[in-house]
Parts: structure tokens; C-alpha cells; sequence
């Protein structure tokens, strides 16, 4: 096999040594043009990778969406709420929330919990209030603050909910259009996240209660 | 419900939720303002602004609400006996029937032949 390693050998010198580390051993025997095409292969296969590799990457783009929805429809997303009916829990210009679906879902909620329902009104709206009632519960409320101290009591119905705005001069809520099904409910707020300095969990009680609200409220809790 | 005697399934449409889009006669699917954990599949009779003829003369479909009715109306408990549902309850439009093979055909929009108008 001596004139073969020869052969090898020049062959070598003549592509240099880069080029001897693609071929495999078959291919030193092959002619120039041969070579050429096997070049324009390997192109291609280089292409192919990059196309993998893209593809990867945008399959994992899409996984990470995937996942952001799922657990923003099922389980925790944020909120925008702004507006004055739920002074001084919220402040007017707009805060950013965390609410949890979960409790809805399986009617975890209670008397007390600042939810997120879709409005009546308006299904393409949703609206942020506190609970005061669940059903079955007596509900007293201040029918119109501002003009007078007339209170009404009535029975939450099956399946409804009361809820009511902190803010009761302020608030378009259950006073207005009535208990609202327990389905409308879309989730509980539990966290606020921005501003930075109203960082805080939300809890059952509003923070200050207000005079007018405390003879309705005593009522309710007797 | 829809002569339904078996259980059917049926194909929902969602796309109808984006904006609450409904019109009279479309067979949606809502959960039951009685019960959430219930589902119920009814037909939108009557939408927002319409009037409904009562015992008591006739009373509007309040905004945001439509009223919805049983196609076999002598047992259905529905709008008659609820009230006006909130669209905001509704899960999507029904637009198929797919199993059993025998009862497959599209659910289609049909309006009363008495009417609604006041």
C-alpha cells in the first residue's frame, strides 16, 4: 500500500490540511469538479442548521407565550385600576394590581374581598369593588349618601353577589344595578404593585371607614 | 333547550366575545345566574332596549343584559323565571352540533315567528 500513502501524502500538500479534516477518506481520491459540489453540500447543510436553530429559538419564544397566557387566564394576572369610587384603598390616577383567578373559581371569596367583576352594564368593561354580601346575606346600605341617610335592606339572592365601592359618594355599584351573578366575578385582588410606595396586600377591611357607613355596617355585622 | 333529549355536543363559538357581538335568535351558551357552576344553553330572544311582553304589561331589557328562552318554552327554566342575564355571563355561540353522528347539522339563528316588539 506504499504507492497509495504516497498518493495520500501529495494530495494532502496540495489542499492543505483544513481542507483534509472535512473530507473523509474516500473523497482525497475524488476530482476537482467532484470536490466543488461536495463544497456546495456542505453549504447547504450549514444553511439547514441555521434554519434549525432559528426555528429553536422561535418554537421557545412561542412556549413562553404560551405559558404567560395560560397562567394569566387561569391563574394570576394584572389589573389597571383607576377611578375614585374605591378611595382610599385605590388612589384616583390608577393603580397597578395583582388578582387571582383561583378563589373565584372554585368560590373562595367572601364578605370583605376586593374582586374584579365584569360590569353589568357593559361587558366589554370590568370594574374593581369590594364585596359586602355573598348570597343569602342581609344587606343594609346607604341608598344615596349625599342627599340623605335613607338605608334599604334586602336579601342577596342565590347565585349573587353585593358589592360596593369604598368610595360610597363616588360609586357605581350594586346600589345601582343590583346583585350581580356570582359568574361575572373575574378575579381577586390580593396585591398591589405599583407605585412602588402603595406596595401593599390588600386586605378584607377598608382602610378608614367612614361614619355614614357605620351604622350600615354594624347593622350588617350584628 | 334545543330538542335535545340525549346528550349532544356542540361545537362554541368564541370569537363573538371579543366584543359582545349577539343578535336575536343565536343559541348561546351562559353560565346560569342561579348557579355559576352551571352551564346552561338557551336562545337570545330578546337584547338590550327591546321590551318584553309580561302578566304585567311590558318591561325593557335593561343595557348590557339580554333575555333568553328555551326553544321548547313549556319546560324551560330560563329568562321567564330569571330575568334578563347580564351578556357578560355568556361562554360563546353555539354554531354545531358534532356528536352523535346522526344529530350532526349547523345550529342556525332563528327568530320567533310572534315577534317581540312592543
Amino acid at each position: 500500500m506504499t504507492f497509495y500513502g504516497c498518493k495520500i501524502l501529495t494530495w494532502a500538500q496540495f489542499v492543505g490540511n483544513e481542507e483534509l479534516k472535512l473530507l473523509s477518506n474516500s473523497e482525497i481520491f475524488l476530482v476537482p469538479a467532484e470536490r466543488e459540489r461536495e463544497r456546495e453540500m456542505s453549504r447547504f447543510q450549514q444553511w439547514a442548521l441555521i434554519v434549525k436553530e432559528a426555528l429553536d429559538k422561535s418554537f421557545l419564544v412561542a412556549k413562553f407565550f404560551c405559558a404567560v397566557h395560560v397562567t394569566s387566564t387561569y391563574l394570576c394576572s394584572t389589573a389597571l385600576v383607576y377611578g375614585p369610587s374605591m378611595l382610599p384603598t385605590f388612589n384616583l390616577s390608577g393603580e397597578i394590581v395583582l388578582l387571582e383567578s383561583i378563589s373565584t373559581r372554585y368560590g373562595k371569596v367572601g364578605s370583605g374581598d376586593v374582586v374584579i367583576v365584569r360590569s353589568p352594564e357593559n361587558p366589554r368593561k370590568v370594574i374593581t369593588k369590594r364585596i359586602i354580601g355573598m348570597e343569602g346575606d342581609s344587606i343594609t346600605y346607604v341608598v344615596d349618601p349625599i342627599n340623605s341617610d335613607r338605608t334599604e335592606t334586602l336579601v342577596v339572592p342565590k347565585g349573587h353577589i353585593w358589592v360596593e365601592g369604598d368610595n360610597i359618594y363616588s360609586s357605581n355599584d350594586s346600589r345601582n344595578f343590583g346583585p350581580v351573578p356570582y359568574g361575572l366575578l373575574q378575579g381577586k385582588v390580593f396585591l398591589k404593585i405599583w407605585p412602588a410606595g402603595a406596595f401593599g396586600l390588600i386586605g378584607r377591611r377598608p382602610q378608614t371607614v367612614d361614619p355614614a357607613l357605620k351604622v350600615a355596617e354594624e347593622l350588617n355585622n350584628s | 333547550m334545543i330538542n335535545i333529549p340525549a346528550d349532544d355536543y356542540v361545537f362554541l363559538e368564541k370569537f363573538c366575545l371579543d366584543k359582545y357581538k349577539f343578535s336575536h335568535g343565536d343559541v348561546v351558551i351562559f353560565s346560569s345566574p342561579t348557579n355559576y357552576k352551571e352551564r346552561c344553553v338557551k336562545r337570545i330572544v330578546a337584547m338590550e332596549g327591546d321590551y318584553i311582553s309580561n302578566v304585567n304589561g311590558a318591561s325593557k331589557v335593561p343595557e348590557g343584559h339580554c333575555w333568553v328562552e328555551g326553544d321548547n318554552s313549556a319546560s324551560s327554566f330560563d329568562s321567564r323565571s330569571f330575568g334578563p342575564i347580564p351578556l357578560g355571563l355568556i361562554h360563546g355561540r353555539v354554531t354545531h352540533v358534532i356528536w352523535p353522528p346522526q344529530r350532526m347539522r349547523k345550529v342556525d339563528r332563528r327568530i320567533r315567528e310572534d315577534g317581540l316588539a312592543f
